[in-house]
């Protein structure tokens, strides 16, 4: 590369970046008239050098203005959820009932095969000793059967469940712990 | 001066060009080439270098620019600012306290190698 035109041509190309180029174009043309030889002066110049400063400063205004646009963004956000209050504001109690009536369905399932547990486990002691007929303690040793198999079913399912809920709560946390680090 | 400026510890350069530049403008407008020559005569500074300096100040607010035509082109010229100059006035009153710290370790020296 030798003359000026083809500096400022693959400057352009490039780095795309017009205020370079003109910064270039005039600091060339500054040289040249100082008396230096364009194609020494254009030699002088490392390109490398120039496209690396250059993206350095691209970066940092990029940088600049994308923390402009989240402080918009947050902005907008704030505003929807004031003005979406009236809406939200029942979805939420209705979210929180839907859990609420989820947690008592657990309980009442739970509840009631303990019972079945417990009735099974009376019914066939009681069968034994009065001497009951065998197919009355096969019928209380499947009603314990079954509520044994509920127990342990509402028991795999709430522990996926509560081993899900707690590894998103620690990776929400750790993530947004580590973010604040990287601020 | 110079060769100590030459090789001065290269982020200890970082923070003195801004205010190199502030300094050279402070004596007058001036234009890219003309600032390098002005600042060459005490730090070593590359067009590559120069051209984040002036972004950073520019965007800073500490100085400004305008276009003046020249030779059938435009030259863009820059100028030190109001919060430029207070900025050199800050680094007037940081270089008195460390000239004291500076001060205090050459003396140090000096006593050591006195011994």
């Amino acid at each position: 590369m030798t003359t000026k035109k083809e500096f400022l041509e693959t400057l352009e190309k490039t780095s795309n970046d017009k205020e370079l180029v003109g910064y270039y174009d005039e600091l060339i043309s500054d040289r040249v008239e100082g008396g230096g030889e364009e194609s020494s002066v254009v030699a002088s110049l490392n390109l490398r050098k120039v496209l690396r400063e250059s993206e350095f400063v691209s970066a940092k205004n990029d940088l600049t203005e994308r923390a402009q646009g989240k402080r918009r963004g947050r902005a907008l956000v704030v505003l929807l959820a004031l003005f979406s209050v009236p809406i939200t504001l029942p979805l939420a109690f209705a979210f929180l009932m839907t859990c609420f009536a989820f947690v008592i369905t657990g309980v009442a399932l739970v509840g009631g095969a303990g019972a079945g547990v417990v009735f099974g486990i009376m019914g066939i002691v009681e069968a034994i000793r009065i001497g009951e007929a065998a197919e009355l303690i096969l019928l209380h040793s499947g009603i314990l059967l079954v509520a044994l198999v509920a127990i342990a079913f509402i028991g795999l399912v709430l522990s996926r469940v509560l081993i899900k809920f707690y590894r998103w709560m620690v990776v929400r946390f750790f993530m947004a712990f580590r973010r604040k680090e990287a601020v | 001066m110079h060769s100590i400026m030459l090789c001065m510890d290269a982020q200890v350069k970082k923070g003195l060009v801004d205010i190199c530049v502030l300094a050279s403008l402070s004596r007058g407008d001036s234009y890219g080439w003309q600032i390098i020559k002005d600042i060459s005569t005490v730090m070593e500074l590359s067009e590559s270098t120069l051209y984040p300096v002036l972004k950073r100040l520019e965007g800073a607010g500490l100085v400004e620019t305008y276009e003046v035509p020249h030779n059938g082109r435009l030259r863009r010229y820059f100028q030190i600012t109001a919060s430029g100059r207070s900025r050199l006035g800050e680094f007037k009153s940081e270089h008195e306290a460390i000239a004291r710290v500076h001060s205090y370790i050459l003396d140090s020296i000096d006593i050591e190698e006195a011994k």
